[in-house]
């Protein structure tokens, strides 16, 4: 048994048109027992970022707090919300702090970083427990079912996908994946970004 | 008597503080102006003899691709605060996979000096710094820092010994919308006012940031090409310093 | 550097070392004796009675922070208080926390120093409790912080008061007072810095218990366009912040004015500059 398997659950986050989204399973389990259908693993980080933080269970609230921390700091010494790129550097470089004991989590980050001329453009990125970055175009997925993830994702993402159309993507990607893997399912929550509004909806799932 | 050092006087001043400002006072000039497209630092480069090779002295520093420093006061205590600020600069690298903005790496050194100010065995460092960057967040920034450890961002600033004649010139000929040429030109008048002996490309130094375009800042994002950002800040050549003067 | 040492004994004259010989360990083991320390605190209450006036005003519904520069001038770079997020010039008056906004009187690099250390104990207080820190609890930190530096040896006391305004669920608004020695006390309202007699006996009379937090702005900029050195108020001269509590979300709100804000609310008090003053803003 891995520990990176003993709670459970996954995350995926796909780029589209001017929008960014990111999905979660909500199971947290005991290895096979099933604990609760409401675990949260998705966090806002600012308005435009956000973070998931799939794998033990105990280190996805540490790593929640941890993060918040650093953000905080970041965010009152330099008198400015943080940008995604520079985030994801602060995740990678956080976890690589715990190189010889690490975290057992490998985050997920989906956000809108500014442009010079002043527009969003989507980010998403992810990392694996010791914090190698991987700055993807079109998606990133993370977990007990990420091998099903992959294969979902790449038959069913295209590139440009309106807010609408990505909600359903991702949706259809995270849904199909978790019923194959006994660790990840019990209820999906999906965060859809734009530049000014984000939505969450949370899916109704096959419940075993 | 590490107690006497940075202690308190009747008056409320700290001694050692008063003494360090009186070792910048004695430091050749150094000024720093910013233009709405850029900045301009420059100093007086003196060489106790003419016998030292005054190539190898360098006042003016860069910290990172985007700082550059300059000092007015002791060249040994100026030296370990620019190791200690490149060191700062590259563990915010590392940290966050880009360059400190200049209002954060100028805290750090802050710091640095005001720890100086308040621990036991140490005194002071006697230098007054201009640090010099350009961040995407806040554009082209100056900031003077003092032997204190406070720090204060100036538009323009002059430190060392001709501070305040250079002060009040600067005062008369800035404006907000002085153009990065101007800058450099302003700079050398004012160097010149109070120049002891001859000012040529080797008896000063400037340094310059530019603003990036929009493109040059996309280049330079992670994930793109190269993922390193074109340096902003720059030292003068000693032949873009004679043209400058030749004007 | 010996030399200014030297002349330095003369302050010190109960401590009768006139060598300048001694090896470090012996040097730091002088500053923990009594009498003479006793008055370092004196001086530096005396460095931060010549600092720019901070008024803070408890109100029902939140608190009121002022302050004034000291340090102006035509060349002075302003720009990021204009557009920064989280406004001030970073002179007088911080952010701590979401909860806790700071004002500082003394020596800036020692106040950026506090402030810093504010900032590092609101955060690691959230991680070890996930809840914001109490104001209290916050200023007792610092305050422990600035005693042990009277104490050990070779370190002198910070040179600078804090103003804490701040809001928790427990004690709701408060406003704390710390000093470089280590006390704190609470406050309906108080002033440190420059003329803070002045300023707080102002407020003596001024002040009632059930204020609130519009009637406490007026009071506090009233009292500082009499206590503050120049003629009239302005943005360049003047710091100001508000914490209060968000009515839909009931969490904290803490406002740093920006300077273009101050300008608004001194117009909106009458206390603004007249038209012809405009054309002297750099």
């Amino acid at each position: 048994m891995s520990i990176m398997e003993y709670n459970g659950g996954s995350v995926i986050a796909m780029v589209g048109k001017d929008c960014v989204a990111i999905a979660s399973d909500l199971r947290l389990g005991n290895q096979a027992l099933g604990i609760s259908s409401n675990f949260q693993k998705i966090f806002p980080v600012t308005d435009r970022i956000y973070l998931g933080l799939p794998g033990l269970a105990t280190d996805v609230t540490t790593l929640r707090e941890v993060f918040r921390f650093r953000v905080n700091m970041y965010t009152i010494k330099e008198e400015r919300e943080i940008e995604p790129e520079t985030f994801a550097h602060l995740v990678s470089s956080t976890l690589y702090e715990r190189r010889f004991g690490p975290y057992f989590i490998e985050p997920v980050m989906a956000g809108l970083s500014k442009v010079a001329t002043g527009g969003f453009k989507p980010f998403i990125a992810a990392t694996d427990l010791i914090g190698c970055l991987n700055f993807a175009k079109d998606f990133v997925v993370a977990g007990t079912a990420s091998s099903k993830l992959y294969g979902a994702a790449e038959g069913l993402w295209e590139p440009d996908l309106e807010p609408e159309q990505l909600f359903e993507t991702i949706s259809q990607t995270m849904l199909n994946a978790v019923d194959r893997d006994a660790y990840s399912g019990w209820g999906v929550v999906v965060h859809v970004i734009e530049k000014d509004k984000i939505t969450t909806r949370t899916l109704k799932g096959r419940m075993d | 008597m590490a107690s006497a050092d940075g202690v308190f006087s009747p008056s409320g001043k700290l001694v050692q503080i008063e003494h360090a400002l009186a070792a910048v006072s004695q430091g050749t000039t150094s000024l720093g102006i910013k233009a709405s497209n850029g900045i301009v630092i420059a100093t007086e480069k003196k060489s106790p003899s003419i016998l030292v090779d005054d190539s190898m002295l360098e006042k003016v520093a860069i910290v990172c691709p985007n700082i550059g420093i300059v000092y007015s006061g002791m060249g040994p205590d100026f030296r370990v605060l620019l190791t200690r600020a490149r060191k700062s600069a590259q563990a915010y690298w590392k940290r966050y996979g880009e360059y400190p903005p200049t209002r954060v790496l100028t805290q750090e050194i802050a710091t640095v000096m005001q720890q100086a100010t308040q621990s036991g065995g140490v005194r002071p460092y006697g230098v007054s710094l201009l640090v010099a960057g350009w961040d995407i967040h806040r554009g082209p920034t100056l900031y003077q820092v003092d032997p204190s450890g406070s720090y204060w961002a100036w538009k323009a600033s002059a430190i060392g010994k001709n501070m305040v004649n250079a002060k009040t010139f600067l005062e008369k000929r800035y404006n907000d919308d002085i153009s990065l040429e101007d800058a450099i030109h302003t700079a050398l008048l004012t160097l010149k006012e109070g120049f002891e002996g001859q000012m040529t490309e080797k008896t000063i130094e400037l340094g310059v940031i530019t603003v990036p375009t929009p493109a040059e800042i996309e280049e330079g994002r992670t994930g793109a090409a190269t993922g390193r950002p074109k340096p902003t800040f720059r030292k003068l050549t000693e032949e873009e310093v004679r043209d400058y003067l030749a004007l | 550097m010996i030399v200014s040492k030297i002349r330095q004994c003369v302050h010190i004259a109960a401590i009768s070392n006139r060598h300048n010989n001694l090896t470090v360990v012996e040097k730091l083991g002088r500053t923990t004796i009594f009498s003479p320390e006793g008055k370092h605190f004196e001086y530096a209450m005396e460095a931060i009675s010549h600092a720019g006036t901070v008024l803070g005003v408890l109100a029902k519904d939140g608190v009121v922070l002022a302050a004034e520069k000291k340090v102006t001038g035509k060349l002075l770079d302003l720009s990021g208080a204009k557009e920064g997020g989280y406004g001030g010039s970073g002179e007088k008056i911080f952010l701590l926390n979401s909860n806790v906004i700071g004002g500082v009187a003394g020596l800036t690099a020692d106040a950026n120093s506090l402030i810093n250390y504010a900032r590092s104990a609101a955060q690691q207080h959230l991680l070890a409790y996930n809840e914001d820190i109490p104001v209290e609890l916050l200023a007792q930190r610092l305050c422990d912080m600035k005693q042990s530096y009277t104490q050990y040896g070779g370190l002198r006391p910070f040179g600078a008061s804090l103003l804490y305004a701040g809001y928790d669920q427990q004690y709701q608004f408060q406003l704390y007072h710390s000093d470089p020695s280590g006390n704190y006390s609470g406050w309906k309202a108080t002033c440190i810095g420059a003329n803070n007699g002045t300023a707080q006996s102002l407020l003596k009379q001024e002040y009632k218990d059930d204020i609130e937090v519009k009637a406490a702005i007026s009071l506090v900029l009233k009292t500082m366009s009499k206590t503050m050195d120049s003629t009239t108020l302005g943005s360049e001269k003047l710091e100001f912040a508000v914490i209060t509590l968000d009515p839909e979300t009931k969490l904290p709100k803490a406002k740093i004015y920006r300077p273009d804000e101050i300008d608004e609310l001194l117009q909106a008090e009458g206390l603004g500059k007249k038209e012809e003053d405009d054309a002297m803003k750099s």
